[in-house]
């Protein structure tokens, strides 16, 4: 403690300035020389520090990246479901009047024999047989065909028992809509002075009492029968994709009419 | 490969048939894939594994389709009486044989399909169900079938069941 004393004041008073001189001399190139073999190690200590921290921000930044594109696909999925709701909301709109039951398709029947969708709703929300649904742009998805007590199956229009009184909007001409095999739909007992041509809408007629009148069931494609057939025969294609369709709407309070002869 | 892969494979089968596939439909068709993921299941593991997975896949299928529950047992039963044609040897090769069990089980299939909706009155031509559904039904089975049959006969081994019967 007293040589620390000293040589404080002895360096206070710069008797010890050509030793220090010296020590600079000698200790520098040491200095340098050690901090020359421990730079790479501190380097490899540093970048391992930043790789780790780098490694846990790509992590961070991995995981923000999966987050943030799970939410766009949410997003988008909400938006297409939004999108799907508005234009059904257009539909109640058009349908003013008539109650309207919404619901998601919860099956496809995969017989090739049958165009069948069952949805999630059933007989505790008031649904029955013979109800007509629909989709966007008030187009006929088909008609309830069972019912259970939480879902229902619904025979499209192009089923091969569907068959759906309809005329020609254009021109006013009548027929029956009715499906086959391979998704095929056809408006048969259209009579032959029927001026209908490609590209006319057809709807449905409200003839028989089954279906509401005027919802669009499709646009005709092709016309055949020659002039001596008793009746021309029209082709028809859906409007509402039909294999792609997510959300319907059930005309709750359309029931279809049991007709009695006079 | 045993049951412990069959069961989980047919469920799986029998539940994409209805919501998978149906979105794939080519000119409104699908192969039935229960149907010939069982005709080569068959072909290639025998009727014992054969007859467990008929029963599930059948009761699954089901309790998805649209149909009343039990057509599907009852359309995909026909398979059971495959096995007793095999001992006939109709035809020399197991490719082909595969091949005319598809077609025969296909047409089966759809005819007990079409005796239910016909006993419901919702059946159309049968004429026109066999010409524009069960035909070219049956010509994407053969299609299907023979992938999944190969796809089989590997992951068993190469075909231990014929080592079986000799």
């Amino acid at each position: 403690m007293g040589t620390g004393f000293i040589l404080l004041a002895l360096s206070g008073i710069g008797v010890m300035r050509p030793v220090e001189d010296a020590s600079y001399v000698l200790i520098g190139p040491l200095e340098s020389g050690l901090r020359a073999v421990a730079q790479p190690l501190a380097d490899i200590a540093t970048n391992y520090t930043d790789i780790r921290d780098l490694t846990r921000e790509n992590e961070a930044l991995r995981t923000e990246n999966e987050r943030l594109s799970s939410e766009i696909a949410r997003l988008r999925e909400e938006a297409t479901r939004q999108q799907q709701l508005e234009r059904l909301l257009e539909v109640k709109e058009a349908l003013a009047g008539q109650e309207l039951l919404g619901a998601d398709i919860l099956a496809r029947d995969p017989s090739n024999l049958r165009e069948l969708i069952a949805i999630n709703r059933g007989s505790d929300d008031g649904i029955r047989t013979g109800m007509a649904v629909v989709t966007e742009g008030t187009t006929l998805v088909g008609t309830v065909t069972r019912v259970e007590s939480s879902h229902a199956w619904v025979a499209l229009v192009t089923d091969v028992d569907s068959a759906v009184s309809a005329l020609i909007l254009e021109s006013r001409d009548q027929g029956v809509v009715s499906g086959g095999y391979n998704r095929r739909l056809a408006m048969e007992f259209v009579s032959q002075d029927a001026t209908v041509k490609e590209g006319d809408t057809v709807v449905t007629s409200g003839l028989g009492g089954t279906y509401p009148a005027g919802l669009v069931i499709g646009r005709v494609t092709g016309v055949s029968g020659d002039r001596q057939a008793v009746f021309r025969r029209v082709t028809v294609e859906s409007l509402a994709s039909l294999s792609r369709v997510e959300t319907v709407l059930v005309i709750a309070s359309f029931g279809a009419l049991e007709l009695t002869a006079p | 490969m045993s049951l412990y892969v069959g069961v989980p494979l047919i469920i799986v089968a029998a539940l994409s048939e209805a919501a998978v596939l149906p979105l794939f439909r080519i000119s409104g068709l699908q192969p039935n894939l229960v149907l010939t993921l069982l005709v080569a299941w068959l072909m290639v593991r025998g009727s014992g594994e054969a007859f467990v997975l008929i029963a599930i896949g059948g009761g699954v299928l089901g309790l998805v389709d649209g149909a009343p529950l039990g057509t599907a047992l009852l359309a995909l039963a026909p398979l059971l009486l495959l096995e007793d044609l095999r001992g006939a040897r109709l035809v020399e090769g197991e490719p082909i044989l595969t091949v005319v069990f598809m077609l025969a089980a296909t047409g089966a299939y759809h005819l007990v399909y079409l005796l239910v909706f016909t006993a419901q009155g919702q059946a159309g031509s049968w004429a026109a169900a066999a010409t524009e559904v069960i035909l070219p039904t049956a010509f994407l089975n053969v299609v299907l079938v023979l992938p999944i049959y190969g796809l089989l006969w590997a992951a068993s081994g190469g075909r231990r069941r014929r080592a079986a019967y000799a």
